[in-house]
């Protein structure tokens, strides 16, 4: 019998990538063409297969419409948040509302929800690990940002399990990262995780103690990454070419999209040159049949200066991460950077100067996370658990009350697993059931919080108003995930418990997305040669 | 790590599962009231080794995987209370006063949110000779001195007249004064 091995998976908004551990070591999977990382994009392709990863992201020029790129900024979420909202905007693919205001993706006639997009993308990384090891694997951890809240969590739990995953445990991206750079080790630190990722970045503090990894805080920006660096490349390349050809590219999806792929490219140079030169050919033909290419340069100063906002905005959420830990810059014994975006010299520099000491950057920030997402799956898997993950909840977890305010039921920043009771009253005679709505986020006020559900508590028995009270436990568990449940606090009679409102998917809908997911093909790679959607 | 093939092992970690309700933090972490924060962050690590969920993983039993998550939440708590010098003192009080019973689980109102409405009640006047008698009439309210409240507070409103807020709560601690 083969060997069980256990995948660890970072599922990331740009570029994922996956890791086994082999002889004690996290080794990075490659695919058929040597690439350790694949795009986070899904191709629907007319044979009704999928293409995944990096042949895909070729789809995104070809068509469009029919390729879903950035799946993770919309991963339970509902329809009406800002970040959808803003996404409907940018994203050439449809994005529709579903049933409970949640948010689907409308390709090739069919619908789907946003987990069975991921799904396709971690059946994939299961298609290389299989490829590679030459035998079937279904475990495995897959990494989310601290900072997602429960229903990301939830949402990225339901992706692992319609892709046919046993998904063991959800760990957050910088924990993983300190795994992988083996703190501990005999050591007693502190250490800072800056992950700065496609579409997110988030900040932890993290002391360990040998075998002891404890989150002391964990702050972020679920709308700040190194796609906002490329998109202020492209609107001044935009800016340009309107200011020199009185056009506005941005009306022409395929030229706005050639455009973008330059800005992403430029803003890559920077990591190594100083001087990006830009050229798109042929990106516009106007009336009279002549055709105009984008030409310019893009010195470094030119680019620090554009993204310095954003840069300064990282430092703030430092700033909050430390403050919630209750230490300093200077009592940081080592930095370490995860995410592509951190190899640009701008962020090394600033690193460099608001800590006072040199980032760490041994490990390659694109694949440190799922070298330690495998590091801890074999450690479930052993049942030799040799590193301990204390966790803390990134948000404070809150409940409606009357006139649109909310109440903090568990604060951020505290220990997980946690469980906190609270007993609600009934208000009038013979009252049968209890709604309430949790939320998370940071203000009083329910509208700027993030809605998880509405639940309802119902089989009351029958009473005079104020003589039944129903205990409800909100717990958070290691991974995040909030559960809800209630009892009648004299007769301990379990309440039932129904959620009306959810952006996830009901227990049918995920079995539903199963089956569909298991007569999917991932379609074959091919190099360079891609079929036209 | 625990050893898990001790016969002893699982009954004994059941029956933890339920004298955790009657024990204090200080007993959960197996620690003496007059201990250092140091030895508070020791044992919580001490204690992860033995009883994080992840060290659980491959256990089949609902039972005993419901076991040790529920001692290990209450872990947390412990942790969450007696590292912070501010809850640990109100814990500590609570504890070793009559009510110790119903104050095993420190009830946590939320830090922020109390933040919050401490500064709501600095905004209540901002005139400075009725702020004194305002913050020491809610003193008062806090000892249930109504009495003592209600004069402070009238005293208050001689010289901030205008301010409806104090005399709400002028009128809501008269009530609350015991008839004479």
């Amino acid at each position: 019998m083969a060997q069980e091995v256990a995948m660890g998976i970072d599922l990331g908004t740009s570029n994922s990538s996956v890791a086994i551990i082999q002889d004690g070591q996290a080794v990075v999977i490659p695919n058929e063409w040597g690439e350790l990382t694949h795009a986070s994009v899904v191709s629907f392709l007319e044979d009704a297969s999928v293409l995944v990863g990096n042949d895909a992201k070729k789809q995104m020029c070809i068509s469009p419409e029919t390729t879903v790129s950035s799946a993770k900024r919309l991963i339970g979420r509902f329809f009406f948040s800002e970040e959808v909202k803003k996404a409907r905007g940018v994203m050439p693919y449809a994005i529709v509302e579903g049933p409970n205001s949640s948010v689907r993706i409308a390709v090739r006639e069919q619908i789907y929800a946003v987990p069975e997009i991921s799904a396709m993308v971690l059946k994939e990384m299961k298609a290389i690990t299989e490829a590679f090891v030459g035998h079937p694997v279904t475990k495995a951890v897959v990494t989310v940002p601290a900072f997602f809240n429960d229903t990301q969590r939830q949402a990225t739990k339901d992706a692992g399990r319609i892709a046919g995953l046993d998904i063991l445990r959800i760990v957050n991206e910088p924990t993983a990262a300190a795994l992988a750079y083996g703190f501990g080790n005999n050591l007693n630190q502190r250490v800072v995780i800056y992950d700065l990722g496609g579409g997110t970045f988030d900040v932890s503090i993290l002391e360990i103690g040998q075998d002891v990894f404890e989150v002391l805080s964990t702050s972020g920006d679920t709308y700040l990454g190194g796609d906002d660096f490329d998109d202020r490349i492209l609107q001044w390349l935009l800016s340009g070419f309107k200011q020199a050809y009185g056009v506005d590219l941005s009306q022409d999806r395929y030229a706005l999209q050639k455009v973008k792929e330059a800005a992403e490219k430029a803003k890559n140079t920077f990591s190594e040159g100083d001087v990006a030169h830009i050229h798109v050919p042929l990106v516009y033909t106007d009336a009279e049949g002549m055709s105009y290419d984008l030409e310019t340069t893009l010195n470094r100063q030119q680019f620090n200066h554009m993204v310095m906002d954003l840069v300064q905005r990282t430092f703030k959420v430092c700033d909050e991460a430390l403050q919630s830990a209750r230490i300093t810059a200077g009592e940081i014994d080592g930095v370490i950077l995860v995410g592509g975006p951190t190899r640009l010299p701008v962020i090394r520099n600033s690193v460099r100067h608001y800590f006072q000491r040199e980032p760490n950057t041994s490990i390659n920030p694109d694949l440190v996370v799922c070298m330690g997402a495998a590091i801890q799956a074999h450690a479930l898997l052993d049942s030799k658990t040799s590193s301990f993950l204390l966790d803390v909840t990134p948000m404070t977890l809150r409940l409606g009350t009357v006139g649109g305010y909310t109440e903090a039921i568990i604060d951020k920043n505290t220990p997980i697993p946690v469980d906190r009771t609270r007993t609600f009253t009934t208000v009038r005679d013979g009252q049968e059931k209890v709604n309430i709505r949790i939320f998370q986020g940071e203000s009083r006020l329910a509208n700027e919080c993030t809605l998880l559900g509405e639940f309802e508590f119902s089989g009351l028995r029958p009473a005079r108003r104020g003589d039944v009270k129903v205990e409800v436990t909100f717990e958070i568990d290691t991974d995040g995930i909030v559960r809800v449940s209630s009892k009648d606090s004299e007769t301990g009679q379990v309440a039932s418990t129904t959620i009306n409102l959810s952006s996830g998917l009901s227990e049918d809908e995920l079995k539903s997305a199963e089956t569909r997911a298991s007569k999917t093909e991932l379609a074959p790679h091919a190099s360079n040669d891609v079929a036209p959607g | 790590m625990s050893d898990y093939t001790d016969p002893q092992f699982w009954p004994a970690l059941k029956q933890l599962a339920v004298n955790i309700d009657g024990m204090d933090y200080y007993q959960i972490l197996n620690l003496a009231q007059d201990c250092t924060p140091a030895d508070v962050k020791r044992s919580y690590y001490d204690q992860s080794r033995s009883l994080h969920p992840d060290a659980f993983y491959q256990i089949a039993e609902d039972e005993l995987r419901a076991a040790v998550n529920k001692i290990f939440k209450r872990v947390t708590e412990a942790y969450n209370v007696l590292r912070d010098a501010q809850k640990r003192k109100v814990y500590t009080a609570n504890i070793n006063g009559p009510q110790r019973n119903a104050m095993l689980r420190f009830n946590e109102a939320s830090e922020a949110e109390q933040k919050q409405q401490e500064k709501q009640e600095k905004e209540v006047t901002q005139n400075p000779k009725a702020k004194p008698l305002y913050m020491a009439a809610v003193q008062k309210m806090q000892a249930q001195n109504w009495d003592g409240a209600f004069k402070d507070l009238q005293t208050a409103i001689m010289f901030d007249p205008a301010n409806e807020k104090l005399k709400t709560l002028r009128d809501e601690v008269g009530k609350k004064r015991p008839a004479k």
